[in-house]
């Protein structure tokens, strides 16, 4: 599991427009399913194609085993790529689209004829080796997409955003299909996404991007509990993110003073009393109240109540104007309108300390 | 009201084309005419036809013509495609320059091509003759090649090349089999169009032919000086019926090109 399959050491690409990738560094393992996630403009897809051949870092190496690829072409590399558009070669028959890159590695007929078999059964496409891909849906076609790339046993599959163009069921078919397929196959992995929930669901590990740089590196549950820095806390799921002083530093939490109101925060060796800090708590992970006898709670008046059929969110505002977001369940709340009072509070491992 | 429109729209279309076919069908007509004068119809006769056949004169132009056609088709297109995909693919210093360049004969009235040429042999000192009938033919149909290639082209997705890539194929095989295949339609269409052009083409060829080699629309022009023969009008027959195959063949392989899947646009 430990054996590393990809590694991007100092990588920086510079476009015309400005720079899109910024001294990454960044090792991927054997046999994960890893994500790389951000926003458009983020670098990901840039990296992805760097790691396919497409583009050529400025600088940095990029490794592929014990080989640097930098700057092979993408002939020349043991990676596949799933495009986000499909790419099927429109003249040819889905079975030539999956039989291309066996018959350029002029592997024999019979050979190519039983691996692309396998393939599309792998896809559930076996019947649909003579049709045109045009004769297919969208997901059919993405479906041909991986088999074409899969065929080809390659070290590390690349996916750039393949799920972007369907609607939201078959993206969440497919999701669970492509997880189960990278278990079946042992095979590396890259997906890039700007879909959260999409990298939350399939991956081992998520890597955020921003602004051409790695803001975190982790599990989902470590991104999604246990944000570094505000963007991945306010980018994966929702987040309210607060700032302020610290007072005192105790053994397992913190008291911050955030305006006039005085809360808890998660304990964080890095901080000491005095210290400016921003911190955030997920709005499932804030409470109501019934009175304010419960220490660190706040009082806020309730400004918008919003429907999410099985969750229901509130936005209540503090007397110094902050807004936060609360997230319950259920018909507990049904009978609070907006301009209640309503008190909240968390539990301090839930208030993460980030750094800036 | 829309009837109305429909009615006025209809014979509209009518009227155009008979304006575009009646000459034709007039030259067809007479092609089979028994008056050497040509203006009456004093009976059927395929006289015209025969002697069309025994003109040494006019079987050598009609060779010469077709030569010249179909090597200026080869070259142009050649020319034409790979100059296409150089602008369409690859960004340099002067690509714009070079864009307007290839631009340029399309508009060039083709007296001055005719001229200049005309003038540029006077100076290197060569002598006219057929060959010299080619760099005015070519610089045109390879323009028009460019032309009808980069429209084609425009409807390339660039992915496509490095899905092929991606799947191992080196730069030649891309372009063999995957490239080449789905811009093969435009190309047909530019070959053609360049056949076209060079086979009727007379004004350059008039200046640039040298004695005793012309092609048929500079043979065409001399005998009609002499007032229209209807041996001409079977060899305009001819010419159209020869050029309506031509077109209708190439249409069915682009049809059957679409209805295989090779089409995107």
């Amino acid at each position: 599991m430990d054996e590393t399959m990809v590694e991007i050491k100092q990588v920086t690409k510079s476009f015309d427009e400005g720079t899109a990738v910024n001294n990454l560094n960044l090792t991927i393992r054997a046999k994960e399913f890893i994500t790389i996630l951000g926003p458009s403009g983020c670098g990901k897809t840039t990296t992805l194609r760097m790691i396919a051949g497409f583009e050529t870092p400025t600088s940095g190496e990029i490794w592929l085993s014990d080989k640097e690829v930098g700057r092979l072409e993408p002939y020349q590399r043991d990676v596949n790529t799933v495009f986000q558009s499909y790419s099927l070669f429109p003249h040819m028959t889905v079975f030539q689209n999956v039989a291309f890159g066996l018959k350029m590695k002029k592997m024999k007929k019979d050979q190519i004829a039983t691996k692309v078999k396998e393939a599309l059964a792998l896809v559930q496409l076996e019947s649909f080796a003579d049709r045109s891909p045009k004769q297919l849906s969208g997901g059919q076609q993405q479906r041909v997409a991986i088999a074409r790339a899969i065929v080809n046993d390659p070290k590390v599959l690349l996916l750039d955003e393949p799920l972007g163009a369907l609607d939201l069921k078959l993206r969440k078919q497919m999701q669970l299909e492509l997880k189960q397929l990278q278990q079946r196959l042992g095979i590396t992995f890259v997906y890039v996404t700007h879909d959260q929930e999409e990298a939350l669901t399939m991956s081992d590990r998520i890597v955020v991007m921003n602004k051409g740089e790695i803001e975190q590196l982790g599990t989902p549950q470590e991104i999604y509990e246990h944000p570094r820095t505000p963007f991945v806390a306010s980018f994966i799921g929702e987040a309210n993110v607060l700032s302020g002083s610290v007072q005192e530093v105790l053994v397992d939490h913190m008291i911050v003073s955030v305006g006039d109101m005085d809360v808890i925060a998660n304990h964080n060796p890095d901080v000491k009393k005095g210290d400016e800090i921003l911190f955030s708590i997920r709005p499932e992970n804030v409470q109501f109240y019934e009175s304010k006898a419960t220490p660190f709670t706040v009082s806020t008046t309730l400004r918008e109540i919003i429907y999410a059929g099985a969750i229901i969110k509130f936005i209540c505002e503090t007397p110094s104007g902050q807004r936060l977001i609360v997230q319950a369940s259920g018909d507990r709340f049904s009978a609070v309108k907006e301009g209640d009072e309503m008190i909240i509070g968390w539990e301090a491992k839930h208030a993460i300390v980030l750094s800036a | 009201m829309r009837k109305k429109t429909k009615i006025i729209l209809g014979s509209f279309s009518v009227l155009v084309f008979l304006f575009f076919y009646i000459p034709l069908f007039v030259v067809m007509a007479f092609s089979f005419n028994d008056s050497s004068v040509g203006t009456v119809w004093t009976g059927f006769t395929t006289q015209w036809y025969e002697s069309l056949f025994s003109n040494r004169q006019i079987l050598s132009a009609v060779q010469n013509s077709l030569y010249i056609a179909v090597v200026t088709t080869i070259i142009s297109t050649i020319l034409g495609t790979l100059a296409a995909i150089a602008l369409y693919r690859y960004n340099f210093p002067g690509k714009r320059f070079l864009n307007v360049i290839f631009y340029i004969p399309v508009a060039m009235p083709e007296i001055v091509v005719g001229i200049s040429l005309l003038a540029l042999y006077a100076m290197v000192g060569m002598t006219l003759g057929l060959n010299t009938v080619f760099p005015g033919h070519v610089v045109m149909a390879t323009s028009f090649v460019m032309l009808v290639v980069m429209a084609r082209l425009h409807g390339f997705d660039p992915a496509m090349e490095e899905a092929a890539k991606d799947l191992g194929a080196n730069k030649w095989q891309t372009f063999w089999r995957v490239t080449f295949p789905l811009i093969f339609p435009g190309v047909l269409a530019a070959s053609l169009l360049a056949f076209t052009i060079s086979l009727d083409e007379f004004v350059v060829a008039f200046f640039t032919t040298g004695p005793g080699s012309n092609t048929l629309p500079v043979l065409i022009y001399s005998m009609v000086r002499r007032g229209v023969s209807p041996e001409i009008n079977a060899l305009s027959t001819i010419l159209l019926i020869f050029i309506v195959i031509v077109v209708l063949i190439v249409g069915r392989v682009l049809i059957q090109i679409q209805s295989r899947g090779g089409d995107r646009s």
